[in-house]
């Protein structure tokens, strides 16, 4: 099932983790990439997985 | 025919006949490696004193009736992330600077095992990621080489040496080698050791060639595939006898997958890969289309999650220690890679493997998929490398891919033909390319080369 997290959402937990982890900075650069790293995370959790899709390290 | 031109292949063969001195071979690459070097900018090392050593033993056991292998006496080119030892291995990064391995990168020893000649390391960007090399593309100057294995693209493209490693997470052998007008091959993942190869991200490296020919791409494989103990990911799975098989070529089945692939290309590359599609057909090759999957859009976005993640923990030491020697691009890398949450990481990797399952029903339908190499000729410029999009989904996947020239375009810079196949179906592959390339006969070669 789709989660119900937004892109939002994940901006502002990423904005959190790099205030935490980076310290803090306003910079356009660091929005632009939590930005993306939002936008990738919400692609991630919309995409559907089923139960046999399992991590594997070989193809 | 000047020996700088010689193939792999043909190098070995007249080393063993006793028609060419490994001793002359290296002497005359480094003679034109010395009249190229300046503008291209390929080799962050020459062993000279090294190679000439290498190839003065080789000519002796030779005359000696002695052959260690089918590289017997032939140089290769090593990017600078594989460790050599003695030899520096800077992996593109300042805090590399200085830092000599004390054993050889299984690759290099299997190579050595063959009795190649490792002439130098490579330029790769650092930590074969984004920030460029000083590499220059033989084609023209003024045009990035690709990357991350810049250096061996050049040094391929520009006939400094036969044959050269690289390494791909994304698209770091493939696009170089289309960039710089050579063969690369990125076999399954796990087909190659990595041990002894900087990572980058454990689930998505891949070691790869760049050669001229589809025969020395399959006889490099020939050397370097095949099970390491030192390497948890190395498959334990059998190695055929890959330049025999590149003799049982017939007309392959081809499936173009457009998608993404005809969506982002340019015009001018689309309207190419409708000719050569037609060329192909016209030779005898069965071609149909291949849908793309559903899942492969949100692959490239689980793609760039799974690497992030990996080099922040690949480098979370290092970083600390030394983060104002990292380059931007690396560094901003690195930093998102340390916020992504564990479960959407755990995720990308389900992604991937959802993603195997639904290609799996195209790739047993056809011999390869065939897309072009890239959106588009190298483009202008040395402050990036280019675009990975059409390389990545091979990468992910973990399947073969294969590119070699086709074309040239209106800017006189190549473009690249790819192919891709099922898991560890390499022998197929190769002798898919080897038949493509007999019928496509691309000869063209950068004009500095030629004069």
């Amino acid at each position: 099932m789709a989660s119900a997290r937004s892109q939002d959402d994940f901006f502002h937990l990423l904005q959190d983790i790099a205030r935490q982890t980076l310290g803090p900075d306003t910079s356009e650069a660091r929005q632009a990439l939590l930005q993306q790293t939002a936008e990738e995370l919400w692609q991630v959790t919309q995409a559907p997985v089923q139960a046999e899709d399992e991590p594997a390290l070989l193809p | 025919m000047p020996a700088h031109f010689l193939s792999l292949v043909e190098s070995a063969r007249q080393i063993r006949a006793g028609t060419l001195s490994p001793v002359d071979l290296v002497a005359a690459l480094l003679a034109w490696i010395d009249t190229l070097e300046p503008q291209l900018q390929a080799w962050v090392t020459l062993d000279r004193a090294g190679a000439m050593e290498s190839a003065r033993r080789c000519a002796a056991e030779v005359q000696r009736g002695q052959i260690r292998g089918p590289l017997h006496g032939v140089p290769v080119g090593i990017k600078d992330i594989f460790f050599t030892a003695g030899m520096r291995t800077t992996c593109g990064s300042q805090i590399f600077a200085d830092y000599v391995p004390d054993y050889d990168a299984t690759t290099v020893a299997r190579l050595k095992e063959a009795g190649a000649i490792i002439l130098g390391k490579t330029h790769t960007t650092e930590f074969a990621t984004l920030d460029p090399a000083p590499t220059h593309n033989p084609w023209h100057l003024e045009h990035t080489p690709g990357g991350s294995s810049s250096g061996s693209g050049a040094a391929v493209g520009a006939c400094m040496v036969a044959g050269a490693l690289g390494s791909q997470t994304a698209g770091s052998v493939l696009r170089p080698a289309a960039y710089c007008g050579t063969v690369g091959l990125k076999p399954t993942f796990g087909r190659i050791s990595r041990y002894g190869v900087f990572p980058l991200s454990w689930r998505l490296d891949h070691i790869g060639v760049l050669t001229r020919t589809v025969e020395d791409a399959a006889l490099l494989l020939q050397v370097l595939a095949g099970h390491d103990s030192h390497d948890s990911s190395s498959a334990a799975v059998p190695v055929p006898d890959y330049l025999a098989e590149l003799e049982t070529c017939t007309a392959p089945r081809l499936g173009v997958m457009r998608g993404v692939f005809f969506e982002r290309a340019e015009p001018e590359v689309r309207q190419r890969m409708d000719e050569l599609l037609a060329r192909l057909r016209q030779a005898g090759a069965q071609i149909c289309d291949i849908p793309q999957p559903e899942s492969f859009a949100v692959g490239y976005a689980a793609h760039r999650i799974i690497m992030r993640v990996e080099a922040a923990a690949v480098h979370e030491d290092l970083f600390q220690r030394h983060r104002d020697k990292y380059r931007p691009h690396i560094r901003s890398f690195i930093e998102s890679g340390m916020l992504i949450p564990s479960v959407q990481y755990v995720r990308a990797q389900r992604l991937r493997r959802r993603l195997q399952r639904e290609m799996e029903p195209h790739l047993a339908q056809v011999d390869a998929v065939l897309t072009p190499t890239t959106p588009a000729p190298a483009p202008h410029g040395l402050h990036a490398t280019g675009d990975p999009v059409f390389q990545t989904p091979w990468t992910f996947l973990g399947i073969p891919a294969l590119t070699l020239p086709c074309d040239i375009a209106e800017n006189g810079l190549p473009l690249g033909l790819q192919l891709a196949s099922a898991p560890f179906t390499e022998a197929r592959l190769l002798a898919v390319a080897r038949w493509c390339e007999c019928t496509l006969a691309f000869t063209a070669r950068p004009k500095l080369v030629q004069d």
